[in-house]
């Protein structure tokens, strides 16, 4: 029974390990269908759901910090991402990669803002930092969602619910 | 002593105020320098925090980009931009370790930041490194650890900036104060020191001024003393030229001043033959007489008043002279004749005739005049003198006053005197005398009791010169005291001798003569006493002859003398007796023994008996007055009876003996023994 389970788990593992090893575009084929797109937060981040405007203004670098003053760590999906579409049509209401770009130039030349997005790679990559960084804030799809995170909801829908706003187009 | 202190102490005050304006100039650069140093700095360190918050900022958004994606795709970083970010950073710690290294960065503040910028570069080069490899690792490391460092710098460098700006216009505002403030102290120390300066200045000219008047005024003085002195010494000077040349009693011209003036004269007669001058030598006749009686002030006043007089007959241009005691003299310039001398000579003759009062007493002068007339033979001013002298010898041997003119026979008889003094010297020098003795024989039994020693003068030319020749000139010129010495001391040692070879009682005697010079020998008891200590010759053996007029000429200087000689027991005799003014009963006063009666009363005694009564009552009074009588002169028998019958006690003369040299002495000592020596019966 113990080997069985254990057999279970190392094929789970390796298969999760296949998995993360296989191209983006396995990913994108596998994302062609329609999923949720998480936001995560470390854990202990003291929200639990944000509005998607609220959403906005963070990746936007208008909104820096927490409630609880923890500044907030902006990870961005990679480009060419579902995730960083998600980002650019759903959250940043249709900007394009040179508009989100040309945003934070303008920022870092003008504002002088601390707080800048960095972009991550792989949702276990992108798992792992939330997971590390406190007042980390992240996009990953629903599947990818490690054990360890916080998912928000957004506008007082949690991603698996009906009416969750965030989802990657089919 | 005062202006050194005062010169010191302001010297002193000077240099105190240049000291401390040197100070307080030092002080002033060396704050101003201190607050320049300390803004320099200050701004420094902005200028570098500026640099590296710029580079800071530079490297940051460099990340950021990198972190966001925005430079390039994820994927390896190039090793140009690895590189480019790394000397990014060391331009980062370069600033930093500037900053660190200007003196005063070292503050909390900056402490902090420098700590901060260090971890932050370390952060973001290990995080630049592991971009392209480990982006995860990256991100996290950018997440975890340079955003809050950047964070942090970036709050803390504001801060860190501003303290510097601070610093700057603290610095700034330090210099400002501290150069307003040493200008300040500059400007009142300037003032201070002009002030001091000045009243320095002031005080010490003030005091230059004070000392230079004070200075000026001592200067004044002592020129002003110096002229007095200049002019008390010439008028010294003057009285000492005037007392050179004038006599002080008169005030007239002196021998000196005369004799000058005369020369004078005589240069001009030699270069002008029409010039003439005379001069006239006056002696006042019996001009001693008026000293002794009415004293030296009288005879002072009388001869003042004389030269009052013979100044009150010349005219201008004619010099009156004392030459000394009662001699006068008057040089005539520029006389035309021979009347013009013989009006002033009766002018001067007729002045001098008027009586003068003295005390009450009224008295006549009168006075012989020479006169000598000036002439270019003449080589010398006192060939003149001595011949008016002369002339004036003349007319004093022709009766006193009255006044003879120098001839060439005067002239003649003054060379005779000349000769016959200058032979007289030489006869001194030789001693060509001899001594002849004349016996003195006691008339009452005719025996020899002594002699009178008598000089004679053996001249190579003339022969045996008497005394009455000489002896005047050797009285005059002095010579008399050696002779009378040589002979005194020729007579004793022949006494001596004879009183040995041929013995008697009682002794032989000598008599021999002194003069009126040597009665005012002062050492003459001296001389006497040696001269009969010499020979051996006892003095109650030596009688000496003092004429009546050398007595009564120094009364007192004779009492004296002659008391001492009577103390030596040597007998005094008066010689010459009766030709004087003196009378018996003034002798009586001088210790002496005996009287000679002069050969004028002798030679007058005889049948008219003119002069036996005179003769008579000088040997009565004689010996009333226990003296012995020596009649001089005795030549012919009724001499000798009538002094006889008068009880004269001694006598001498041709008629008794003529005067023997010293073999007809012994001859006649040997041959007649004591008496009668050839006395007529």
């Amino acid at each position: 029974m113990l080997r069985t389970g254990l057999t279970c788990g190392w094929s789970v593992a390796l298969l999760t390990v296949l998995v993360g090893l296989l191209p983006a575009e396995v990913g994108a084929r596998t994302a062609n269908v329609e999923e949720p797109i998480a936001v995560i937060v470390h854990e202990r981040v003291a929200v639990d759901d944000l509005s998607l405007p609220e959403l906005r203004r963070i990746f936007l670098g208008e909104r820096r910090a927490w409630v609880s003053d923890r500044m907030i760590t902006l990870l961005t999906p990679p480009r060419d991402s579902p995730e960083r579409k998600v980002l650019l049509n759903d959250i940043l209401g249709r900007r394009s990669e040179d508009q989100y770009q040309h945003h934070w130039f303008n920022k870092l030349l003008d504002d002088g803002t601390q707080v800048t997005p960095k972009i991550t790679g792989s949702p276990e990559i992108t798992a792992g930092l939330v997971r590390e960084i406190p007042g980390a804030i992240a996009l990953i799809r629903l599947s990818r969602v490690p054990r360890g995170v916080k998912v928000l909801r957004i506008d007082g829908k949690r991603p698996d619910e009906a009416g969750y706003p965030l989802r990657t187009s089919g | 002593m005062a202006m050194q202190r005062r010169l010191l102490g302001a010297l002193l005050a000077i240099l105190i105020f240049f000291f401390l304006n040197i100070g307080v100039r030092f002080w002033g650069e060396r704050s101003r320098a201190e607050s320049l140093a300390e803004l320099q700095n200050a701004v420094e360190r902005q200028l570098l925090i500026n640099g590296i918050g710029r580079h800071l900022g530079d490297a940051r958004r460099e990340v950021a980009l990198l972190a966001g994606g925005f430079l390039s795709e994820q994927g390896p970083v190039t090793d140009e931009a690895r590189e480019a970010f790394a000397a990014r950073l060391r331009r980062i710690h370069s600033g930093i370790a500037q900053v660190r290294a200007i003196p005063g960065s070292s503050t909390p503040l900056a402490d902090r930041v420098a700590a901060d910028a260090r971890e932050l570069t370390a952060s973001w080069a290990r995080a630049y490194e592991s971009f392209g490899v480990d982006s995860g690792r990256a991100i996290a490391e950018l997440s975890l650890r340079s955003d809050p460092l950047s964070r942090q710098v970036s709050e803390l460098l504001p801060r860190w900036e501003l303290e510097e700006r601070r610093r700057v216009a603290r610095a700034s505002q330090e210099l400002q104060r501290v150069s307003e403030l040493t200008d300040r102290v500059a400007v009142l120390f300037f003032v201070l020191s002009t002030l001091v300066m000045t009243l320095v200045a002031i005080h010490v000219s003030h005091f230059l001024v004070d000392s230079n008047r004070r200075l000026e005024e001592r200067v004044h003085e002592r020129t002003r003393a110096l002229e007095q002195e200049v002019q008390e010494r010439r008028k010294a000077e003057d009285q000492l030229f005037h007392d050179a040349f004038h006599d002080p009693l008169t005030d007239l011209a002196n021998r000196a001043l005369f004799l000058d003036r005369l020369g004078l004269s005589l240069v001009r007669a030699k270069r002008r033959p029409a010039y003439h001058f005379a001069v006239l030598f006056f002696d006042l006749d019996r001009f001693k007489l008026i000293n002794d009686s009415l004293g030296h002030l009288s005879g002072d006043q009388t001869l003042v008043t004389v030269a009052r007089r013979l100044e009150a007959c010349v005219r201008p241009g004619d010099t009156v002279a004392r030459l000394g005691g009662d001699e006068f003299a008057i040089l005539l310039d520029d006389i035309r004749d021979l009347s013009d001398v013989d009006r002033l000579t009766e002018q001067v003759e007729e002045r001098l005739a008027a009586p003068i009062q003295l005390g009450g007493n009224e008295i006549f002068i009168s006075s012989s005049i020479g006169i000598a007339f000036g002439k270019a033979a003449y080589e010398r001013p006192e060939e003149i003198l001595r011949d008016a002298d002369a002339a004036m010898y003349r007319a004093k041997a022709l009766g006193r006053a009255r006044h003879e003119v120098f001839s060439e026979e005067l002239h003649l008889a003054a060379l005779d005197r000349l000769r016959l003094e200058t032979d007289l010297r030489r006869a001194v020098q030789e001693q060509s005398f001899r001594v002849q003795y004349q016996p003195i024989i006691s008339l009452p039994d005719g025996r020899l009791t002594g002699f009178e020693a008598l000089v004679r003068w053996w001249h190579p030319a003339w022969g045996l010169v008497p005394p009455d020749q000489f002896i005047h000139v050797a009285e005059e010129t002095g010579l008399i005291l050696p002779i009378g010495r040589w002979v005194l001391t020729e007579a004793c040692e022949a006494l001596h001798r004879w009183q040995q070879e041929y013995p008697s009682d009682p002794p032989l005697a000598i008599n021999v003569n002194l003069s009126r010079r040597q009665l005012l020998q002062t050492d003459l008891i001296e001389q006497i006493r040696l001269i009969l200590h010499r020979t051996g010759l006892p003095a109650p053996s030596v009688r000496l002859e003092i004429t009546e007029s050398s007595i009564l000429e120094n009364p007192e200087a004779a009492a004296d003398l002659l008391r001492h000689l009577k103390a030596l027991e040597i007998g005094l005799c008066v010689d010459d007796f009766g030709t004087g003014y003196s009378s018996l009963s003034s002798l009586q006063q001088f210790p002496v023994n005996i009287l000679k009666i002069d050969r004028s009363f002798i030679r007058g005694m005889g049948p008219d008996g003119e002069k036996d009564e005179i003769v008579r009552a000088v040997v009565g009074l004689a010996h009333s007055l226990r003296m012995k009588v020596v009649a001089e002169g005795v030549e012919t028998e009724g001499q000798l009876s009538r002094l006889k019958a008068m009880h004269c006690d001694y006598g001498q003369g041709f008629l008794l003996c003529q005067a023997l040299d010293p073999e007809g002495v012994e001859r006649l000592l040997e041959t007649s023994g004591r008496a009668p020596v050839g006395l007529p019966s």
